[in-house]
């Protein structure tokens, strides 16, 4: 992980078209503080789909809300961090300015198709809404182009003037690809984007962002819970629990070579069809209340190699190889080894 | 040899909407023997869900009948029926939505316990409540905590509490796992199949996830627009499905495996509408090995290897 | 064996407590609360400790006095303290409005829940007639009921009553529409239990909070209306006296004695604003979606 220098002129370095720096976020309720988001930190390279993995809770959508400085500000508070986007930090924008990015340098799409779109404009309408704020064309011109991403994502574009309605779930979110993708962001954050959809549906939606990915070499965040998608189109792997990224690397690095006992309990709980006569093994107990977390690994309650270290040592980011950090400190003691077998490709 | 617990037969549901009759749930026929585990997969649509709400009449089926240990359901009077109903319960997918906001996990389990009457002064429930708490894993001190208190997965055993607290024989798992965690799923599953060991229970279990389903049936019968399009025992079908459908549903299931998943087969296309669908297989339009007699006619399911059934004029095994 | 019920030995905070805790938070509504407890008060305690001669008899020789220290709330024409007059006139404002909406409770809430539940042909026919009944302006309905039934408190109460009704019935079939489809009446069906005991004991304790706050909310309108009718000339008759009918008696004085109105006209306005507030806080109180 090389040091990104930041410059005034906004210029990315190193290729890197995001870099977030020990983020901090947290929900100040009234008795309570979440602690949704501790001291993460994420790097990104140009043309890159990195899979942000994680269960309920684990602070997946918390982080990429706050990429768009989205975290809704009473009750959420940034407590520290820096997160460049493009070479600019994100945290430190005017209102204007996040207006000027959000959609063009970095858009996002959410989970439920249902209810992302707006039920009384047409398609065509809510792409070109998109084209409009950011380009300076003509009403005529952001309606042309809206038809051009509709065809992008594989719906004719007569069909831009039918309203959300009209279209069934996977066509819906099809559309807020398009809209997401209408003004050529450098990012997109998809957050469970086919979680709502059939299986047969999400293996279209899927094939289309690889293909589109190809197409306009855009960098995306794809946040999900399911290790299948992440097989199928991710490069990079960061997996989340309880507000930390425990472990990340490369794709082959995180599933060949796991290291963190979290991450191989999550594949020994899931069913895996090409591999039917597994047990399912699953994590026993629960995610920690993220308003109480403990000073040391809040997964140790539920590790089967937790040791009396791990409940106090606050964790550091042990690098296993350039591009591959772990957070665990069993791996204090050299000797230590979880037992999923590595995979040599 | 005992003759099957439940035994369903042409079982069909259809509802009436502005736009015509819509065919949800078409002719539909299986039969369980007891101990054992249907899996229903199908995607959103296909019918899965209305099915075990008819077996159960639950829904009234527009035709068809439900043999329940010999006796057909749908001919009892509502007396009689309300009196089976302690023999077959039904999980849920939403364990929010399926608990009473304003009852606590004692108060719905109790509920159940006092269905059959066994258990008649309030120290005797407490104690059977207490107990059904501590098989499925619920701690004693969430006796009075209500469903909002909770997560996902502690209300999804509430659910299974209440429905094992009736003494069922036969229990309809409506996609019970699908709203849970993934580390959650896999606690949730064992536990369901432990019981199942340990009861003698029957189970309909209802999915649109294939890799799950595969741990948990002994059968599996896939569902599309309202029709089986394919029926087999568990290994028989994952090791040699025959319908197209079929085949592209286990392609499109990812692979926790780096590389492992190339070779999709994409179906083109969308659902076609379940409202007056003509006579032709239903599949048809999104079929890559279409051919005239699938617009023709309706493929009827046969049996083209013991136990292993097929709706398609143009299989190849 | 005596052993601790072990639902007695983790025994919680119960929903109502919760509820008030919230409500509590609320200063307006605490407010609200504390001036209708007042009011209760009053209400419910003026007949034993005030001389009724106060209020009804005649004392010519003050009359049409002005507010001042003597005369708080000023004299009427028949020399009258307004200020006992006012006061002593909640409790037939307070008894009015209770009681009706109780009447409106009693038949809309079963009929509205009827509806909901059933729908089909039976649903159609409550709620066309609901609809027929709350075409009818709710003044207009009173005022027919009372001349039907003649003058008088209960008549009074029974008219007011009648024109709540088409509301609780909306409201509950709303509720209870919502609630009909969700997974646990289902459940609750699976195990066998009556379409009866399905209503009381799962449906409607789920539809509580609209139609508590509805309640609330309407015996402010019943006052209102109440309060209407008497000022017409309905409903009580002098010298008994009740908001509405002393506004009537007030408004020929209005130029001169503009304080003969301008008290009970307060006092109305106080007590329904109080009850909004109650009515509002409970319903911020029962959500427990809200964020506070």
């Amino acid at each position: 992980m090389t040091d990104t220098a930041k410059t005034t002129t906004g210029a990315p370095q190193n290729d890197l078209i995001l870099d977030i720096r020990d983020l901090t976020v947290h929900y100040v309720l009234e008795d309570d503080c979440v602690e949704a988001v501790n001291d993460i930190s994420l790097q990104l390279k140009k043309g890159r789909i990195l899979g942000l993995v994680g269960e309920t809770g684990a602070g997946k959508t918390s982080t990429a809300l706050a990429i768009q400085n989205l975290i809704p500000s009473p009750p959420g508070v940034i407590k520290s961090g820096s997160i460049m986007l493009n070479g600019r930090d994100v945290l430190k924008m005017s209102e204007k300015e996040l207006e000027a990015i959000r959609g063009k340098d970095v858009s996002m799409i959410f989970q439920d198709p249902m209810t992302s779109l707006n039920p009384v404009f047409t398609v065509g309408e809510q792409i070109a809404e998109s084209i409009r704020l950011h380009e300076n064309c003509s009403d005529r011109e952001a309606l042309e182009r809206a038809g051009d991403m509709l065809e992008l994502v594989r719906i004719p574009r007569e069909r831009a003037v039918e309203y959300p309605h009209q279209f069934s779930g996977g066509m819906k979110q099809r559309v807020a690809i398009a809209i997401a993708l209408a003004c050529n962001p450098h990012l997109l954050l998809a957050d469970e984007p086919t979680t709502a959809l059939d299986v047969t549906i999400q293996a279209q939606v899927l094939d289309m962002m690889l293909s589109l990915k190809r197409q306009l070499n855009t960098s995306m965040i794809f946040i999900t819970h399911d290790l299948g998608i992440v097989a199928e189109i991710c490069d990079e792997v960061a997996v989340m629990y309880a507000g930390r990224i425990i472990e990340r690397g490369t794709l082959e690095e995180v599933f060949n070579h796991t290291k963190h006992p979290y991450t191989e309990g999550l594949f020994n709980s899931i069913p895996d069809i090409s591999n039917r006569k597994a047990e399912l093994q699953p994590i026993p107990g629960l995610m920690p209340d993220p308003t109480k977390l403990p000073k040391g690994c809040a997964f140790a309650p539920r590790c089967p190699y937790c040791r009396s270290e791990c409940i106090d040592t606050p964790q550091k980011e042990r690098m296993f190889s350039a591009t591959h950090g772990v957070r665990c400190t069993a791996y204090n003691d050299p000797a230590f080894r979880i037992r999923r077998e590595e995979i040599d490709s | 040899m005992s003759s099957p617990i439940l035994e369903v037969q042409g079982l069909k549901k259809y509802f009436r909407t502005g736009r015509g009759m819509l065919h949800a749930v078409d002719n539909i026929s299986f039969t369980l023997e007891q101990g054992k585990t249907l899996g229903i997969v199908g995607e959103s649509g296909c019918g899965k869900s209305t099915t075990g709400r008819c077996v159960l009449r639950l829904i009234e089926p527009t035709a068809g009948r439900v043999l329940f240990e010999g006796a057909d359901l749908l001919t009892l009077s509502k007396a009689e029926l309300r009196k089976r109903r302690a023999d077959m319960q039904i999980i849920f997918q939403d364990p929010f939505s399926s608990l009473d906001p304003r009852n606590t996990v004692m108060q719905t389990i109790a509920e159940g316990v006092k269905i059959r009457g066994h258990y008649k002064t309030p120290a005797q429930i407490e104690a059977r409540v207490l107990e059904l708490m501590e098989t499925v894993g619920l701690a004693e001190r969430l006796i009075n905590s209500y469903p909002h208190e909770l997560d996902g997965g502690r209300r999804q055993r509430i659910g299974i509490a209440r429905a094992l607290a009736v003494e069922p024989k036969l229990i309809v798992c409506d996609e019970p796992v699908s709203a849970l965690d993934v580390s959650i799923q896999a606690q949730i599953l064992n536990l369901l199949r432990e019981l199942q060991k340990k009861l003698g229970l029957t189970y309909i279990f209802i999915t649109h996830d294939l890799a799950v389903v595969n741990h948990i049936s002994d059968e599996i019968m896939v569902m599309y627009l309202g029709q089986t399009v394919e029926k087999a025992p568990t290994e028989e079908l994952f090791d040699h499905p025959v319908h197209p459908y079929t085949k592209s549903l286990l392609s499109a299931i990812p692979i926790p495996r780096v590389g492992a998943n190339k070779n999709r087969i994409l179906i083109r296309g969308e659902v076609s509408s379940p409202i007056d669908p003509p006579d032709e297989c239903r599949f048809a339009s999104r079929c890559d090995h279409c051919t005239d007699v699938c617009t023709a006619s309706c493929p009827p399911l046969r049996e083209i290897s013991p136990g292993h059934f097929v709706a398609c004029h143009n299989f190849s095994a | 064996m005596s052993e601790m019920s072990v639902v007695r030995k983790y025994r919680k905070r119960s929903r109502a407590a919760e509820i008030w805790r919230n409500f509590r938070k609320n200063k307006g509504a605490m407010l609200g609360l504390f001036i209708l407890v007042v009011i209760f008060a009053i209400a419910l305690t003026i007949e034993f400790w005030l001389d009724k001669d106060l209020v009804v008899g005649q004392h010519v020789a003050q009359r049409l006095k002005p507010p001042s220290w003597a005369h708080p709330f000023g004299t009427d024409d028949k020399g009258r303290e307004m200020l006992w007059r006012v006061l002593y006139a909640s409790r037939y404002s307070i008894a009015i409005g209770f009681v009706a909406v109780v009447v409106s409770l009693l038949v809309g809430v079963p009929l509205g829940a009827v509806a909901g539940y059933y729908g089909g042909r039976t649903e159609t026919l409550i709620m066309r007639v609901a609809d027929v009944f709350s075409a009818i302006p709710s003044i207009l309905m009173a005022v027919v009921v009372v001349s039907v039934l003649g003058n008088g408190t209960i008549n009074l109460m029974i008219a007011v009553g009648i024109s709540s009704v088409p509301n609780f019935v909306r409201t509950t079939r709303a509720a209870v529409l919502t609630v009909r489809n969700e997974e646990y009446i289902e459940a609750a069906r699976a195990l066998g239990k009556s379409n009866l005991y399905i209503i009381f004991m799962h449906v409607l304790p789920n539809c509580l909070s609209p139609i508590l706050v509805l309640t609330t909310l309407r015996v402010a309108s019943a006052i209102i209306t109440a309060s209407s009718l008497s000022f017409l000339g309905l409903g009580i008759s002098p010298p008994t006296p009740e908001w509405g009918s002393l506004l009537n008696a007030g408004k020929q004085f209005i130029r001169r004695y503009s304080y003969l109105t301008l008290f009970p006209g307060l006092a109305i306005m106080i007590t329904v604003l109080s009850f909004n507030m109650v009515g509002d806080g409970l319903r911020d109180a029962m959500d427990p979606k809200l964020k506070r």
